[in-house]
């Protein structure tokens, strides 16, 4: 009896002890903790991805977020669709002091660019807001160039870039912003695809573009971005 | 030998003792309506053939045994009146048992089974030790103390057991062929041992033989037949009845 | 005759007799050592299966929720909640002051939007059936210091570092995202989300802006604190709270929660205290869960194996009882003359019958210590046999431990079934007559 009862005993115990079993393993190493670098993204239609099949992931932003900068990072996108400098800084510049970010980068003027040439009150306005965005935590700012815009007509489309390039050079000039050159990227991302439904956004780019503007961001921030495959 | 004169002298009476065993053969009476007075202190040898009833007797006196008929006074202690606790205080305190077979404690030492009859009165073990030292010493066996009784000759062994018998001051000793296992020299330094204990304790000694040279030795000679005591002793100074 | 006389007494005849005791105490070690061991074990199995069934928390855990009590449900283990009701601190204060409440641990979450890495693992490419695009989700939050407490099992991998900001871990929920099971968890550690909190504005239509981490997964849970598929710090999910707290309440669908907890898991401070504790807290105003009936259920069935384990050591005593009778008896039928010349001297009965119960005694008592040593022995032993299995199965082994009871019941219980088992030959020893001293039969 006895060496029949501890016999069942094992199997008992075997079985009660298997019926739910966790694995067990050390897991990862943790993380070390350290200061959050905070990156803010000020901008338009481009920044929320519009002309993107999948504006989430695709937004350059979020390429950049995800590509370039540590992994410690918290990334908030404050820009807003059809933004203009003056909106902005209504808008997106609170967020931006909410967030008291070491990065902030700034891409705007499309919607101005649109409507005409440069006003004065468009340098004043990016002054300020480049200004204030510096003035948080000695934030570093990366500020877009112009961009030649699809739908200009070709004569009008380079001598707008250039005007716009010029006032964005002189605000970055008088606030230590660096200028982040996007003069070789071309808007042409499906001008139907907008997120949220708006069909017409000012510079809809494809994620080809996106990539592209992401590189120039990293390339700026001092770092190049991975290619696509390495994700 | 033993120097102190230390307990009252005890008389026994008894009267109309009878004792029946009953066998599948049919009873068989070994004692049958026995009187016996013994006037303290004395030596009394009890003979008789083996059968007869001598250690019957012997058990019954000392409430080994309870009487089935007739009165047994010792003492003026009426023993066949006792039972359970109270017997066991009057084999304690009144009677000192000398067996054929010692009835040593094999797994105590000679000193520890002086003081095992010392344990059922109490007191303290320092006071205990110091009397059964003072017992084995005065039957010649100090030297002996820590040794069992496996590596103490019989006659040894049977001093052991008479100064375990005088451990509580008892004033009747009984023994039951106390020579039984003894050779000579044995027998006669047990002998000289034991008739002087009267003399010398003032205790009341009968003792069951059936050795004549043993019964000899004794004040009175008793002899059990047909399950009652013949007196075949002329009369002396003690023990008469 | 004193005590210490008669125990004197009978050491020096187990002594004298020392091949019979030692048998006999071997058979009363083999008994006691087969009672202890499988208590023992059966005490490492019941903790086991009532923490699978806690899953890893404290079995007097019970869940609050957010909502206020069912009152149809009240007696069920896991009622439906009634209408949401906010869990704020004043009501984690009011139940944490409520009698027989030992702890409270506060469970946050946040809604939030994960988006998974393009490309996966190589082990987790192998394995996965699909690949998930975006998820909308929950995360939920505690003090993973307090984790232990929490209804949390680790499946692989570990917890989320209490103050990490980085880290998190998953649920089932989430592998079967991709298709897989558990044994499969392991693909997904060290794979890192993209996890964003939304907030609301509106702009024409709603829109979303989102507050974004990277989170490292570095284990995947079973976890019933509150519904989520990701875990982490409770820091972590304030952060996320209270992005998505400052935005614009529009519709229901993603918004600020109104309740500031998501739940709160109270630990009562005893299995008994569960059910008036569950009772308190309904009074205070919320809906709660235990597996209270469960576990009662449970230990019913589990209480009944213990019954039959028991009986059989216990069988196993009274036969090494029965033993010790034997040979007691022997021994007085062997020391008749002994006990007679015992009474001859002056002992009582009760003298008598005292130096044989404790004879019996110490043999029970030498039986009882060597067999608890033993038991304890053998149920390592075993435990250690069951745990090397069970290691190479990659499961968690049991905890084999001797608790004072069982060691105390093993010693007091040999010892106790030794003097009952010694009444009878004590008592016969004790009515023998003192004429066997003169050497008849």
């Amino acid at each position: 009896m006895t060496r029949r009862s501890l016999c069942l005993l094992v199997a008992g115990a075997v079985l009660l002890a298997a019926c739910g079993g966790g694995r067990e393993a050390l897991g990862p190493p943790v993380a070390a903790v350290g200061p959050r670098s905070v990156y803010v993204a000020i901008g338009s239609d481009e920044e929320l991805g519009e002309g993107s099949a999948n504006a989430l992931q695709s937004s350059w932003p979020q390429v950049f977020f995800r590509r370039t900068l540590p992994g410690n990072t918290v990334f908030v996108n404050a820009a807003a669709h059809d933004a203009t400098v003056e909106a902005a800084l209504d808008v997106q510049l609170p967020i931006a002091r909410q967030q008291r970010p070491t990065i902030v980068s700034v891409v705007l003027g499309a919607q101005e660019e649109l409507a005409g040439d440069p006003r004065p009150q468009f340098t004043d306005q990016l002054t300020k807001l480049l200004r204030s965005l510096r003035a948080i935590d000695k934030t570093r700012v990366l500020v877009g160039s112009a961009v030649a815009l699809p739908s200009l007509a070709p004569d009008v489309r380079t001598a707008r870039k250039a005007a716009y390039d010029a006032a964005i050079a002189k605000a970055a000039a008088a606030t230590g912003a660096e200028v982040v050159p996007l003069g070789d990227i071309t808007a042409t991302g499906d001008q139907q695809v907008g997120t949220n439904g708006r069909p017409d956004p000012a510079f809809p780019i494809d994620d080809h573009e996106s990539e592209a503007v992401a590189a120039a961001f990293s390339k700026a921030f001092g770092k190049r971005s991975t290619p696509t495959s390495a994700r | 030998m033993m120097a102190e004169n230390d307990v009252a002298p005890v008389d026994v009476h008894v009267r109309g003792l009878s004792h029946v065993y009953r066998t599948p053969e049919g009873p068989i009476t070994v004692i049958d309506g026995l009187d016996l007075d013994v006037i303290g202190p004395a030596h009394v040898a009890v003979t008789g053939p083996s059968g007869a009833g001598k250690s019957t007797l012997l058990a019954v006196l000392g409430g080994l045994d309870r009487a089935q008929e007739g009165s047994i006074t010792v003492g003026g202690i009426d023993v066949t009146s006792l039972s359970g606790d109270d017997l066991a205080r009057y084999r304690r305190d009144t009677v000192g048992f000398v067996f054929q077979h010692y009835g040593l404690l094999g797994t105590c030492t000679a000193l520890e089974n002086v003081e095992l009859a010392l344990s059922f009165t109490g007191g303290p073990t320092r006071l205990r030790r110091a009397r059964a030292l003072e017992l084995l010493d005065a039957v010649g066996l100090s030297a002996r103390a820590s040794h069992r009784p496996a590596s103490l000759s019989g006659g040894e062994a049977q001093r052991v057991a008479v100064a375990r018998a005088l451990a509580n001051r008892p004033r009747l000793i009984l023994a039951d062929e106390p020579t039984g296992n003894l050779d000579d020299d044995s027998t006669e330094r047990i002998l000289e041992l034991l008739h002087a204990l009267p003399r010398d304790v003032g205790c009341t000694l009968i003792t069951v033989t059936h050795n004549r040279a043993v019964a000899d030795r004794a004040d009175r000679r008793l002899q059990l037949r047909n399950g009652r005591l013949v007196d075949e002793s002329a009369p002396s100074r003690k023990g008469v009845a | 005759m004193s005590w210490r006389d008669a125990f004197a007494l009978a050491r020096r005849s187990v002594y004298r007799r020392l091949g019979r005791a030692v048998l006999t105490i071997l058979a009363v070690t083999l008994a006691a050592a087969l009672l202890t061991s499988l208590l023992v074990l059966a005490g490492a199995a019941r903790t086991r299966v009532l923490n699978q069934l806690s899953k890893g928390g404290p079995l007097a855990g019970i869940q609050v929720a957010a909502a206020a009590p069912n009152l149809g449900q009240l007696d069920r283990d896991s009622p439906q909640p009634g209408p949401p009701k906010p869990l704020d601190d004043v009501a984690l204060r009011r139940i944490r002051a409520l009698r027989g409440v030992a702890s409270v641990i506060a469970v946050e979450q946040a809604p939030i939007v994960v988006i998974p890495p393009t490309r996966i693992p190589r082990a987790l490419q192998a394995v996965a059936s699909r690949k998930p695009g975006t998820i909308q989700t929950t995360m939920i939050g505690t003090e993973l210091q307090d984790a232990s407490k929490l209804p949390i099992s680790i499946i692989s991998g570990r917890l989320p570092a209490p103050n990490a900001q980085t880290e998190v871990a998953v649920t089932e929920t989430f592998l079967q995202r991709y298709g897989i099971g558990k044994r499969d968890a392991a693909t997904v550690v060290g794979m890192q989300l993209e996890i964003g909190s939304p907030r609301k504005y509106a702009f024409g239509n709603v829109r979303v802006r989102g507050r974004w981490t990277k989170q490292t997964i570095v284990g995947v849970v079973a976890q019933q604190a509150a519904n989520g598929e990701v875990l982490t710090g409770a820091s972590s999910v304030e952060a996320a709270r209270s992005w998505t707290a400052g935005g614009e309440q529009i519709g229901d669908s993603i918004g600020p929660d109104s309740s500031p907890y998501a739940g709160l898991f109270v630990i009562a401070a005893g299995l008994d205290q569960i059910g008036p504790v569950r009772s308190r807290i309904t009074q205070v105003g919320y809906s709660t869960s235990a597996p209270e009936n469960l576990i009662n259920s449970v230990q019913r069935y589990l209480h009944v194996i213990e019954i039959v384990l028991s009986g059989i050591g216990v069988i196993a005593l009274v036969i090494a009882g029965l033993g010790i009778t034997n040979a007691m008896l022997a021994s007085v039928r062997e020391r008749r003359r002994e006990i007679g010349v015992l009474k001859a001297i002056g002992a009582r009965d009760r003298d008598v019958r005292h130096v044989f119960l404790l004879e019996a005694g110490l043999l029970g008592l030498a039986g009882g210590l060597l067999g608890t040593v033993g038991g304890w022995g053998i149920a390592r032993t075993l435990g250690s046999v069951v745990n090397r299995y069970l290691s190479h199965q990659g499961l968690v082994g049991v905890q084999v431990g001797m608790p004072a009871v069982v060691a105390l019941g093993g010693i007091v219980g040999a010892t106790v079934l030794a003097l009952l088992a010694g009444t009878v030959p004590a008592q016969r020893a004790a009515g023998l007559p003192a004429r066997q001293a003169m050497g008849d039969e």
